[in-house]
Order: structure tokens, then sequence, then C-alpha cells
């Protein structure tokens, strides 16, 4: 097209040309030594999601859905746990959540029934923990309406949600458990939405010019709930006399319970849609202190309140410290906290090159995890617009968007352009979840489309270097440090984050070429600690707590 | 939503009056001049709308006139405008792009297109349009603004700073040289104050951080990052009083933009 310029042209003008063609051929994208290929077809992974109409027409059906991987049945492998959600014309009985068992090689079966689970109200999230201290990880699915908490029994889920006191009755997006007061059981966080009537249903708003649904802005947030585990079955809310609620409320979307202050109590973090987030300070004896702005974590480096939707956490200093990673709409850029260990964060998207690149996009979920084995952790995320009528010239963004990948490289995270096939392809992601499904040391992903189909993405690295660290019994809130060659990892087990997710509950590492041994160290959230020298590379090692 | 948008976009009057008078209007005088633009008289009318914020209306104007004359720049150039103040920079890019094209002489487009390839994530190009601007118009700040935005957010600091420093100084040119045009423009100089402040805070110099972002919010009090950044910066040198007096000002400039959000509902 500027090829076509005439002799005419000023010589500023020809500048830009001569610019551009040398530029062009130094700004070929580099490549990756991440691939993914695409197996949901063999994977027998065959399940198309519900939420609401397609086009969308009311910001209740935008939200899509997550996914959980829980080893239901204790065989060692991930298995998958779809909470789905409904339509408007009826939405306390919609399809219906579904379960499908890993049966090794990557391929699924569809357990749901074998589970004992009948969910068909319009579910969201889903967070797992074990609710009930029996030693078999449980399900709690956030929806529109009645959230509903499934305890394993072994392998098939009762619906104990009544008699737990942990239902609740309005729009609930993410939940996470995390044990709060340091009893030995997990109490739970609920990050409500917005208030939405499905028989009133708002008026049409717009969006740079197009009519668009309306909300968040202009619909009632909901204010969330903070459950303490009584440790009998039963849950007490506690959001008022907790402080949880000495805020307004707000448009919550994720949430992630850890120990962010590094002051051996766990505290809880909320990521809002549209409005700044929250940090929750534990103080002790479940009382919290919401502390986001003091800190410099509710907003971004423009003083900005963001869409937050998905959350990561890393550990991207190298210092030990769990930075945040947010997914936000578009038109803004995604954002890196980092976690300074004074009670500070600092927004270094840019430093860390996470900026501009990620503007037209709206992000959903992400996690960061070492998906080439070479020592450092990745970051994968993945998009989709809100508004079917999006496209570049109305909104600057398309609908459908590919994900984002960025590979570590030193003190910074660079795009990668050229990615595998199946992350270069467009959707209209939501959720997704992280984990070694396949066992073969690598961390692969199931992504949830909205109204579309789950996608099982085969992480290819193949690459011995590698080390999944499992807690037995499972202590959310714990942290693994990993040291070989000098250097540190750190990772975190905890609930929440992705998008309305559930990722493996495991820790972790890729290593650096050549390492054979590594020493390791488990600290659980009580502050005991567990050192293992000299641990074998390439296995999963189960640590359990003398 | 972000507040990137209160960040030194192009100037709506300046980028009208560039065409409505045949002078170059950039202010400071460019160490080389750049060419005067004279508007086609027929596309007055699209230029007055889009002065008077009327978008849709502006934007039929210079299509009507571009549907006679299919090669004319000026109305690609108003047709892009018109995108570029609703927010529409993936629309505006391809009219701002073909104005380029068919009229070189339009310099000052250089300037909305980088800024809408930034706000694109194509930073690349969008230097390249900053160094187009800058080469036409040496002496206006908004070159080098656009300029350390792109290495601001390519972590390229000390070449941000030096980009916002001389921006500051070609303001206070300005200042020397037309007073009138530059008080019209103190939100521009504040917000390369604020920029450089935010350099400043990025390298954990707060001290410098926080003379930058002070007079930042002196010249342009509604200028809602620089107290944001203020506050943060207070609070690390244990300001404690200072920053909760800063985070009060951000958080009524933020709530005041939410209602102005709420009221146009978008």
């Amino acid at each position: 097209m500027r090829a076509a310029h005439s002799a005419a042209r000023t010589a500023a003008v020809l500048a830009i040309v001569w610019g551009l063609q040398a530029c062009g051929a130094s700004e070929l994208p580099p490549k990756s030594g991440i691939r993914f290929t695409d197996a949901t077809r063999e994977s027998g992974l065959a399940f198309v999601t519900t939420s609401g109409a397609t086009p969308s027409t009311q910001i209740l059906e935008v939200k899509g859905g997550g996914v959980a991987l829980i080893d239901r049945d204790q065989d060692g492998d991930l298995d998958v746990f779809v909470p789905n959600g409904a339509t408007m014309a009826d939405p306390e009985h919609g399809p219906g959540c579904r379960l499908f068992d890993n049966t090794g090689g990557l391929r699924f079966r569809d357990a749901t029934a074998a589970a004992g689970l009948d969910l068909r109200r319009w579910g969201i999230g889903v967070a797992v923990g074990d609710a009930d201290s029996d030693g078999h990880d449980d399900l709690y699915v956030t929806c529109y309406g009645p959230n509903a908490l499934l305890l394993n029994e072994g392998g098939r889920f009762d619906e104990v949600t009544e008699r737990a006191g942990v239902g609740g009755d309005v729009w609930s997006a993410a939940a996470a458990f995390g044990d709060l007061d340091l009893d030995g059981d997990l109490d739970l966080y609920v990050a409500n939405y917005l208030r939405f009537d499905i028989a009133h249903p708002p008026p049409i708003s717009s969006f740079k010019g197009a009519p668009v649904f309306l909300g968040p802005i202009g619909l009632p947030p909901e204010p969330d709930v903070l459950y303490e585990n009584r440790g009998d079955g039963t849950f007490r809310d506690i959001s008022e006399a907790s402080g949880c609620r000495a805020v307004a409320p707000a448009f919550g979307l994720g949430t992630v319970i850890l120990d962010f202050d590094l002051d051996g109590k766990q505290d809880i973090y909320v990521g809002n849609d549209s409005m700044p987030n929250f940090l929750f300070l534990n103080q002790g004896g479940l009382c919290f202190r919401e502390n986001g702005m003091r800190s410099g974590i509710a907003v971004n480096v423009d003083g900005a309140a963001q869409s937050t939707m998905g959350i990561a956490i890393g550990d991207v200093g190298g210092d030990g410290l769990p930075s945040v990673f947010t997914t936000n709409f578009s038109n803004d850029t995604n954002t890196l906290h980092v976690n300074r260990g004074n009670g500070f964060f600092d927004d270094l998207t840019r430093r860390f090159g996470l900026g501009m690149v990620s503007f037209p996009y709206v992000g959903w979920a992400a996690g960061f995890y070492d998906l080439e084995h070479d020592g450092d952790e990745d970051l994968l995320l993945f998009n989709g617009h809100v508004y079917p009528n999006a496209t570049l010239e109305r909104m600057d963004s398309e609908y459908e968007e590919p994900p984002l990948l960025y590979e570590r490289d030193g003190a910074r995270f660079v795009h990668v352009a050229r990615p595998s096939p199946c992350l270069a392809e467009k959707h209209c992601d939501r959720g997704a979840a992280f984990g070694d499904l396949d066992l073969d040391g690598d961390v692969d992903v199931v992504v949830s489309e909205l109204n579309g189909p789950l996608r099982v993405l085969r992480n290819e690295a193949n690459a011995p270097g590698w080390l999944i660290v499992e807690l037995a019994p499972a202590a959310l809130g714990s942290k693994v440090e990993l040291f070989a060659g000098g250097g540190r990892q750190t990772r975190w087990i905890y609930s929440g984050g992705s998008f309305v997710s559930a990722s493996a509950q495991v820790a972790h590492f890729g290593l650096r070429r050549g390492t054979r041994t590594v020493d390791v160290v488990v600290t659980w959230p009580d502050g005991k600690r567990r050192r293992l020298d000299g641990v074998a590379a390439d296995q999963r090692l189960v640590v359990r707590r003398e | 939503m972000s507040f990137t948008g209160a960040r030194l976009g192009p100037a709506r009057r300046f980028s009208i009056a560039l065409l409505l008078s045949s002078s170059i209007g950039c202010g400071a005088e460019p160490a080389a001049p750049a060419p005067a633009v004279r508007l086609a008289p027929e596309l007055r009318g699209a230029a007055k709308a889009i002065e008077e914020k009327r978008y849709e209306a502006g934007r039929a104007l210079a299509q009507a006139f571009l549907a006679a004359h299919p090669q004319d720049g000026q109305a690609q150039y108003f047709i892009g405008l018109s995108y570029y103040w609703t927010g529409n920079y993936g629309a505006a890019r391809p009219w701002l792009e073909r104005a380029l094209e068919r009229a070189p002489d339009l310099w000052f487009a250089h300037d909305f297109l980088g800024y809408s390839l930034f706000l694109l994530g194509e930073l690349g190009a969008a230097r390249r349009e900053y160094e187009a601007y800058l080469a036409a118009a040496p002496g206006d700040p908004k070159g080098h603004y656009g300029l350390g935005l792109i290495d601001l957010d390519e972590t390229n600091l000390d070449a941000a700073a030096e980009r916002f420093r001389r921006a500051i100084e070609l303001f206070e040119e300005l200042a020397r040289k037309d007073p009138a045009q530059a008080a019209t423009r103190q939100p521009e100089l504040a917000e390369c104050h604020a920029r450089l402040g935010e350099v400043h805070f990025a390298r954990g110099e707060y001290e410098a951080a926080r003379a930058e972002l002070l007079r930042a919010t002196e010249i342009a009090p509604g200028n809602i990052s620089a107290f944001y950044t203020l506050s943060l910066v207070h609070r690390r040198l244990g300001e404690e009083e200072l920053a909760d007096q800063a985070a009060g000002r951000y958080e009524s400039a933020r709530q005041a933009l939410i209602a102005r959000q709420r009221a146009g509902n978008e």
C-alpha cells in the first residue's frame, strides 16, 4: 500500500516508507520453544458449554463459565468438571454440569451420572477444596441463583448446600477456599457480581457509539460473602463481622486466597469489574482490613480502576513474593502488580513487557507456568470479547480473539507472535484450568469457550527437567520453594484465580537444562516447614506433613 | 475502563485549526517549518461540526465530499478524526493512513495516527508515525511526548525521561513566545510532568517523582493519574498525611469521572 506512493511525495513521507521497509525485516516475531496441540478430538472430551443464547443479548449471558481439574476418584490423574450454565428462558433448568473422568493417555469419559451429579442451575464458577476435611476434594459451584456445595464422598458427590449454609441467592462469579483462621479447615470467600433481574432486563446501552447491553456500570453490585467453616459440616456467614462488608459492594469476578503480605496469615484478593480491586489483609481472629488502594494493588499505574476478570499468581521477581497479574477489558492493558514485600505493590506491567500488546483484547483466564521447562514461568491467557458486534473498526477489538502467550526471557515477558496454531486460533474464551492431564510432566490446559466446545490443549514440551510437588493432604495456602544451581523458584498452592476456574493444586516446576537433583522446601500455612534435599528431577513428588 | 484517554491526546481544536487557518499553528516555531495546509472550502462544514463535537454530522459531510472527490485526503482525515474523537481508534486508523497517503502535507495527522496505533498496541508503527510528526514539527512537544509514551511502555526509561523533559522544555519555550496558546495547553504540560514523575517512580527516585507530580497537579488539578501516583510516592517517602491528602484528591476526581461516565451511559 505504502509502496504505491507517487514520486511527488515529500521527503518526510518517503522516510516513513523506508523506515517501514527497514523495520519490517527486523520485526520478525521470535520463535518460541513452547508448543501446544489441540487434542480435543482424540480426548473424547466433547462438550459444548451453555451460557444463554448466541449471540448474547444481556450481561448475564456473556461471562461464560469455568473449568475445574480435580482428582475426584483419587486414581492419581486429573478429572475435568464443568459447571455449565443455562439460558434466560429457563435459568434453573439448564443442560447441567458435567464431570469427565480421566481414563489415561489424555482421554476422558463422561462420568457425570456415575459421580451422582445433577446440577442444572446456571453454573458459572467453581472452586476445589476439601471442605469437610475427609481427604477428598469437594466442589463449590457459583451460580446465578443459589450456589452449590458438592461434597465428594469417595467419588460420588452429594449436594449439601442448604445444610452447610453456603447457598446465597444472588449472582456469584468466583469462589476460593482457604484456612483463614488456621484452625485446620477451609473457609470460603465468594465474589458476587451484580443484581440482574431476568424478568426485567435492563435497557440497551452503548459502547463507542455502538448499541450494547447495559452493565456492569449502571446495575447494582452485589456484596461478597465470607463464610467461616465451623468444622461440623456447616459454615457461618461472617461477612459483616469480619470487616469484609466495610467496603462498598463491587462487581466481583475473581478471587484468590493467599498470604500476600507475608505475615503468616492468609489474605483475600478480589478482582472487581470496573471498580478498584480489594486486598483484605488478615488481621487475625477472622478480622480483615481492606488495603488495596494503600498498597497500590487496587488500580493500575494511572490510578484507573480496571475491569478485572482473570487472576494469575507468580513469583515474577524471583524473590519469593507472590505478584498478581490480572486480565482486563479491551482498550486497557492487562496488569502486573509486583509484590515489593514491604506491603506495597507496584504496577510494573510495562517493565515486564506486558503492556500495550494486550490493549485490544478482553482477557479472561490466565496462568503463570513454566510451559517449556527452562526454569522460569511463562504466561498464557485467553481472550474473547463480550459484545457480539465487536469489530476492529467499531470497537478496536474483534469478538473472537486469540490467546496471548508470553515467554519469559530474562527480566521480561516476550509476546510470542507466532505461537502453535492452536494458540493462534480466535475464540471467545472464558475459563481455563491448567494441569498435567497426561502425566508427562508438563502443564496442559482445558479451555472453556462461551457457548462453544471445550478445548484440550496438550503441551508438547515432552522434555525432561520438571518436578511436580503434591502435598498430602492438600494444604491450600502452602508455599513450595525449589532450590537448584544457586537459584530459587517459588510456587504457591492456592484456591481461586485463572477465571472462575480451578487449576491443579500442585506446584509445577521446570528446571534448567542438566538439572538432575534439587532441594525442596515446603511451608504450610501455619508456618510448619519441611525440607527435602537431593530430590531427583522428572517425578511427581508427594510430600506428607510430618 | 482505563484513564488512558486522559493522556495527552492531540487537542481537538488544534486538529481543526491547522486546517481552518493557513498557519502552522503548533505553537513554538519548528526548527524546520512544516508546510502550511489550507482547508478545502467545501470541507469547512465538516471541520466545524467536528470541532463542535458533532462527529456523525461531520463524518457525513466529509463522506459526501469524498463521494464526489474519492482521492481527497482532507476528507479522509476528517472522517478519521470523527472516529478518533469518539474513541474508535481501529476505525480511525485506515482513514488516517489513507489521508496521509493521499495528502502527505497533513503532517499533523501523524500524531492522531500515532496515538491510534499506540492504543491498538502497535508500538513499532506508532513510533514511526511520531517520528514522522517530529520530523515535520520538531518544535511541537507532542512528538516527544508520544515517543516518550512508547519508550515508557517499552521500558526505555532513560529515553522516556529525555522525551518528556524535551517536551516540557518546548512548552516552556511556547510560554515565552505565545502565552495565550501555552495557557490553553496547560493540561498537556501537566501530563508531561506526570509521565516524567512516573518514570522517576519506576526508578525508585521518589523525591524527583514527587517534584514532577506536584508540578503536574499544580498545573492541572484534574489530572487523576498524577494524584494517584503522588499518593503512592508520598507513602513510599513515609509522608502519610500528604499521601492521604493526595489519595483524597484522587478519589474525588475518580468519583467525578464515574459520575460523568454514568451520565454518558458508557
